[in-house]
């Protein structure tokens, strides 16, 4: 047939039509290098640079008419500088809480903003999308409490406030080149954008590294916002005022460090013996659970492992080994403290924490019950179960906020997102492991290897219990997690 | 008979592929001649224009139009298709009626013989024979004579020429029989002589004519007609148009099945009741959602996969209509079919069927949709060969190619289309204001709390086909589709998931901002409520399609090239331009009941998920028919995104698109695009049993989205191998009963794993249709 011969002409003018017109396809793409620093280089915030940040929020905010208050932080939490504009509104604590929170979600793989934080914490993921579960760090604004045991470092500065993080726009993160170095944060500008805006212009010359900010992380799906307040720019100039404290340069670059087990990890609180547990055991707790670390695939990072705070605790909440990998956010150092006593409040039927879930969900005072975090979190959110709104409350909603006015019960408040579980031996509860700085799954994994040779008896978990209708959880791992490291 | 025919082959689609739009792509495939032969049973080969398999109904009456076309039948069309005199007419119609003339002589003559045989050999009688013999042969029945009158000015004038031969019924009445049945030596009475009652069921007796004479009875009834008690091949089962028709048979001639016309002489009535009963066991990798539904498994993140599904239409059709039956292009047309559906999915994981994981792991769900409510009307005839021009307004099934690449849907519209050049040239010019679809059947949402339940979304679609291009037997089609679509509001599916806007990347801005009087002074930390970001899509398509044969090679392509707007891409966080491409191509050769298949599939994807351009290829309301389409794995699986709220690839569709919902989501061209290669085969196993095999290799065309919005780095390219076995039985050789059963398997590749699970999916239904 005369028209056999013209099909695949047809066929491929077709197919390369397509081609020429998508432009650039099928070259893989994938498989884009990781290039974040991975031996946990601190940045350094001089005196003077810290001295230019606070001249330029300031010069910008006084062209705009506004007197706010600049607080500067160094990573570690360390308040480097407060300055109080000429008649300025806002309050130094708040100023610093949100300097210090960008700079406790910063590490040299995820630059986050308070903005950020704001995404996270809250009881809808994404706020104010209805019928959607808690966000991934539900009430991370509970850690690093002024009267925590644990992170002390600015506490005299947050001195009452409630919170310990801000959920507020108005601190961004300071970056040393490509790291991590601190914070700037605003107060007393009149609106979040505006406060957002003046941070924004102190951090000009301070930018973390575009690829790493919270705008290019996309955590469960959604992107995480950075800031919205358009990008400023600022020549500083002299602008009346004073400084409450500062400026000084960065004050620490971190704890001590140490190789545990070929993993080279900063160690706040070196392993001890407990009550039940040697030193010798919490070392290895730590071990597998650091290794599971550095073979996860991180959430919040933009790429490689995840970076993950590790606390170990004795039954009554003392703590008997922390260590971080490097680059963990400092945030979960205290959050990690914070998930462990958590499980082991909860699970341990002697503390008024376990008396009490034991009561709500109808297990008799006294049996053994190993809860975790994730369990304690299910049934703290404004939905039970949780996603479903209209329904009724969660039992434990609002334990949180009431322990953290005292840093119930065992000197840092409570955490009510997965990553805490407790150790078991021989059916026995031993302490409690908690692990946070990366994805609350992530996290959980990690804990979870932890407690190897340690683990909670199935049958006493609360994954074996339903409540309303709903079992409940108590462990979960992240999708694919050791893929894409 | 027809409107079952589309129906029950709209149902047997929705089995396979969803409930589909009614297989009419033109007016054109208005044409009788494919839906008798569908629904009469003729044992239709494998037609070569179809598409890959039988379940394209879109394609069917585009099939039997070629055929007609280059058959030897339209050849003699085409050769008068000029304009006959009015001399040539007249010249025409005598022929016609000569020949009808000696057609009912000899007819009537073999009759008065063999009656007189009968009388003889029963009464032992000649001389009534003899004298009814001599005047049968002395006088050709008038009766007759006045119907193939009738019959040549109703029947159609553009195909004079071919009509007047011999049809091939009236040649098989002609043939020599050795043997009757029948009733014998019955007193004739001249009133109702040659008045034997219609063989259908036709409601109500012939009329008695107003007149009569010896040799003369008029026929006021032309449907009516009667038909003799005949029987060919005695001691076997009858056959059409022998067959006495019951009001309960769809089969034969029903005045319930528009055969005759309810409301003489033209307005005539058809009434369908199709059962659809679909039963799916499959394996989807499903996470676990908040809470797990085993308590012997819940710490892994994927949960069960074992899924059951169970799915019940009851279809409810009328259709009314003043016409001539199948034999022109209806006047108007009124029809409205409703849709009674109940279904059921066992999922393993309680958050799979609902948000709420107190509900369970199971569903159960009803629902009663509108899928067509409209009124057809016939403006015009442009020309002697019915080429016209038509319009349907309201709810009407549409599919705007050849094979559900970009539009297909049984929604509210209104639409323009007709034909021209003697059926050559087709076309449609279409507006759809979609409504909104029930999550759980599919099925068309007409009204919620009282208010018109729109989807907010605009589809203008104008597609125009001719036939013969280049090649006789292939049909090219140039399209052009639009689609607003404009989200203005939260729009939760059934199950109350969020599905526009789509729930993934950043739905949500200004989190951290409240308005003053949302603070509550007394709160530490206020929550600071973000607000969805609604979008806006617009997107232009530009399509060239082709369908149909180049000599012994069947063709199936197209190519899209689509362009527009979004607003804001939630996944590119940004304002994107669209500018996305698909390429489809099928091969395939038949050999006597095999027909071997290749095709090509390619959607493209966005190398750059966050830049400004949106590169991925997405559709308005797709249902591919295309490399095994809902027998494969990867088309008639709806895959969940696991870890977002996206959807990889939506049930009966082949784009990784990541949107919600292809029913009740936004379009989204940020996406990885999809490369398939196929390879298959369809077998006429016996005129009842048909086999669809197809074996497909997947890979995505680009990763990027997927990196982005997973925060994985290195997901491979490969999807996997999908392959599967369709089986289509029809035990009556009849499309009124239907038996459909599949089973198909993907087997993931690296691309896959990295994303969901290593385990081999299966995919496998069991699909019973029962027509009246």
């Amino acid at each position: 047939m005369r028209g056999s011969r013209f099909i695949p002409v047809v066929g491929v003018v077709s197919v390369a039509v397509a081609m020429a017109l998508s432009g650039p396809t099928g070259c893989g793409g994938s498989g884009e290098g990781c290039d974040i620093d991975t031996a946990g280089t601190v940045g350094i915030l001089t005196a003077g640079q810290v001295q230019q940040v606070v001249a330029q929020a300031a010069s910008f905010a006084a062209d705009r008419g506004r007197a706010v208050t600049i607080a500067v932080a160094d990573r570690q939490g360390n308040p480097l500088a407060i300055f109080r504009m000429t008649g300025a509104g806002g309050d130094a604590g708040d100023a610093y809480l949100r300097a210090r929170t960008a700079a406790f979600f910063g590490t040299n793989g995820n630059a986050f903003t308070t903005r950020t934080a704001a995404f996270i914490l809250q009881d809808q993921y994404p706020p104010g999308v209805p019928n959607t579960t808690a966000g991934p760090l539900f009430g991370v604004e509970f850690s690093s409490l002024s009267c925590s045991d644990i992170q002390r470092r600015g506490a005299d500065l947050v001195g009452s406030s409630p919170v310990g993080l801000s959920g507020t726009p108005g601190g961004v993160p300071l970056y040393d080149g490509e790291f991590a170095a601190g914070g700037v944060g605003i107060s007393g500008g009149g609106d979040a954008l505006a406060e957002e805006q003046i941070a924004l212009a102190g951090e000009q010359g301070f930018e973390p590294p575009e690829a790493i900010r919270g705008d290019h992380i996309v955590l469960d799906g959604f992107r995480l916002p950075f800031t919205e307040a358009p990008k400023p720019d600022v020549t500083a100039r002299e602008v009346g005022g004073t400084y409450a404290l500062g400026p000084t340069g960065t004050a620490s670059t971190g704890f001590p460090r140490r190789d545990l087990g070929g993993i080279a990890v900063e160690q706040p609180f070196a392993p001890v013996n407990g009550s039940a547990l040697s030193a010798g055991e919490v070392q290895q707790i730590l071990f597998q659970a650091a290794s599971r670390g550095e073979g996860t695939r991180a959430a919040i990072r933009k790429c490689g492992p995840a970076k993950i705070n590790i606390a170990v605790v004795d039954l009554g909440g003392r703590v008997l080994g922390v260590v971080r990998t490097l680059d963990a956010p400092i945030f979960g150092f205290d959050v990690s403290v914070q998930k462990a006593r958590t499980a082991l409040a909860f699970s341990d039927p002697g503390n008024s924490l376990g008396s009490e879930i034991r009561g709500i969900l109808g297990v008799p005072a006294g049996a053994p019950l190993a809860v975790s975090t994730r369990a304690v979190g299910f049934l703290s959110q404004k939905d039970y179960p949780p996603a479903v709104d209209g329904t009724a409350p969660g039992p434990l909603r609002g334990r949180q906020q009431q322990l953290s006015r005292t840093c119930a019960p065992f000197g840092n408040g409570i955490t009510i997102f997965p990553g805490g579980l407790p150790l078991y031996r021989g059916g026995a509860l031993v302490g409690a492991i908690g692990i946070s700085g990366d994805g609350v799954d992530q996290d959980e994994i990690i804990a979870s290897e932890g407690t190897l040779g340690f683990e909670a008896p199935e049958g006493i978990r609360t994954d074996r219990i339903t409540f309303r209708g709903t079992q409940l959880p108590y462990f979960k791992e992240p999708r694919n997690p050791g893929r894409g490291t | 008979m027809r409107g079952t025919s589309a129906l029950a082959l709209a149902i047997v689609l929705f089995a396979t592929h969803g409930f589909a739009a009614e297989p009419e792509p033109a007016a054109s495939a208005r044409s009788p001649a494919p839906s008798s032969r569908l629904l009469r049973g003729a044992p239709a080969k494998i037609s070569p224009a179809a598409s890959s398999s039988w379940t394209h109904v879109a394609t069917q009456p585009f099939t039997a139009t070629w055929q007609a076309l280059t058959s030897g039948v339209s050849a003699a069309r085409r050769a008068v298709r000029r304009e006959p005199t009015q001399a040539e007419k007249r010249a025409l119609f005598l022929k016609r009626l000569a020949w009808a003339n000696r057609i009912v002589a000899e007819r009537r003559a073999r009759e008065a013989k063999r009656e007189a045989e009968r009388t003889v050999e029963s009464q032992r009688g000649g001389e009534a024979a003899v004298a009814i013999a001599a005047e049968a042969g002395d006088h050709p029945g008038p009766g007759l004579d006045d119907a193939a009158v009738v019959a040549a000015q109703n029947g159609d004038d553009a195909g004079g020429a071919v009509r007047a031969e011999p049809d091939p019924g009236a040649d098989a009445a002609l043939d020599p029989e050795p043997e009757l049945a029948g009733a014998a030596g019955v007193e004739v009475d001249p009133r109702t002589r040659g008045q034997e009652p219609p063989s259908g069921f036709a409601g109500r007796p012939q009329r008695i004519p107003s007149e009569t004479r010896d040799d003369f009875i008029p026929i006021e009834d032309r449907w009516r007609i009667g038909m003799p008690q005949w029987d060919r091949y005695p001691k076997r089962p009858g056959e059409y148009p022998y067959q006495r028709g019951h009001w309960w048979d769809p089969y034969n001639q029903n005045l319930l099945k528009g055969d005759y016309p309810i409301l003489p002489p033209d307005k005539f009535l058809v009434f369908s009741l199709i059962s659809d009963t679909l039963f799916e066991p499959r394996r989807i990798p499903t996470p676990i959602g908040v809470s797990a539904a085993d308590r012997g498994r819940t710490q892994e993140f994927f949960g069960q996969s074992d899924q059951l599904l169970f799915n019940q239409n009851l279809v409810l059709s009328v259709e009314f209509f003043q016409g001539n039956t199948a034999f022109k292009p209806r006047d108007w047309e009124f029809r409205f079919t409703p849709v009674l559906n109940v279904n059921y999915l066992d999922a393993g994981e309680a958050n799979a069927v609902n948000i709420n994981s107190a509900e369970g792991a199971t569903r159960t769900d009803g629902h009663v949709g509108v899928q067509e409510l409209f009124f057809e009307y016939h403006v015009r005839d442009l020309s002697p060969w019915y080429d016209f021009v038509s319009t349907r307004t309201g709810i009407q099934g549409f599919t705007s190619d050849f094979r559900g690449f970009i539009f297909s849907d049984n929604n509210l519209g209104f639409r323009v289309f007709g034909n021209w050049e003697s059926n050559r040239q087709q076309y449609n010019l279409a507006y759809f204001r979609p409504l909104e679809k029930d999550t759980n059947s599919g099925l068309n949402r007409l009204f919620v709390n009282d208010a018109f339940d729109s989807r907010e979304e605009d589809v203008v679609v104008a597609n125009w086909f001719r036939q013969d291009t280049f090649w006789y037997g292939y049909t090219t089609q140039f399209s052009f589709h639009w689609n607003g679509d404009h989200a203005d509001h939260l729009h939760y599916d059934n199950n109350r998931f969020i599905t526009r806007p789509e729930a993934i990347g950043d739905i949500v801005r200004g989190v951290g901002i409240l308005s003053p009087d949302e603070i509550d002074q007394n709160d530490p930390n206020p929550p600071v409520r973000g607000t969805p970001v609604f979008h806006d899509v617009d997107a232009f398509y530009l399509g060239w399609a082709g369908e149909g044969h180049i000599g012994r090679l069947n063709v199936s392509h197209a190519f899209y090239e689509v362009l527009g707007r979004d607003q804001h891409n939630p996944i590119a966080g940004r304002k994107t331009e669209i500018n996305a491409q698909l390429a489809a191509l099928e091969l395939s050769v038949d050999r006597d009941w095999l027909r071997a298949r290749a095709s090509f599939f390619w959607a493209s994807g966005d190398p750059d998920p966050t830049d400004d351009t949106a590169r991925g290829f997405d559709t308005i309301l797709d249902n591919m028919n295309f490399a095994g389409a809902g027998f494969s794995y990867w088309n008639r699986q709806g895959i969940p995104l696991a870890t977002t709220r996206a959807t990889l690839v939506n049930r009966f569709s082949l784009l990784p698109s990541l949107r919600s919902s292809k029913i009740e989501g936004q379009p989204n061209f940020v996406n990885p695009g999809l490369f398939l290669y196929n390879i298959g085969a369809d077998l006429e196993l016996t005129p009842r049993l048909r086999a669809i095999l197809n074996l497909n290799y997947l890979q995505f065309a680009e990763t990027k989205p997927l990196v982005v919005l997973l925060q994985q780095q290195g997901i491979d390219r490969d999807i996997g191998f999908d392959y599967s076995i369709g089986l289509q039985y029809r035990p009556l050789l009849i499309d009124n009963v239907i038996v459909v059963a599949s089973a198909a398997a993907l087997t993931p590749m690296m691309g896959f794993r990295d994303v969901f699970v290593g385990e081999t999916l299966y995919s496998t239904f069991l699909a019973v249709t029962l027509a009246y």
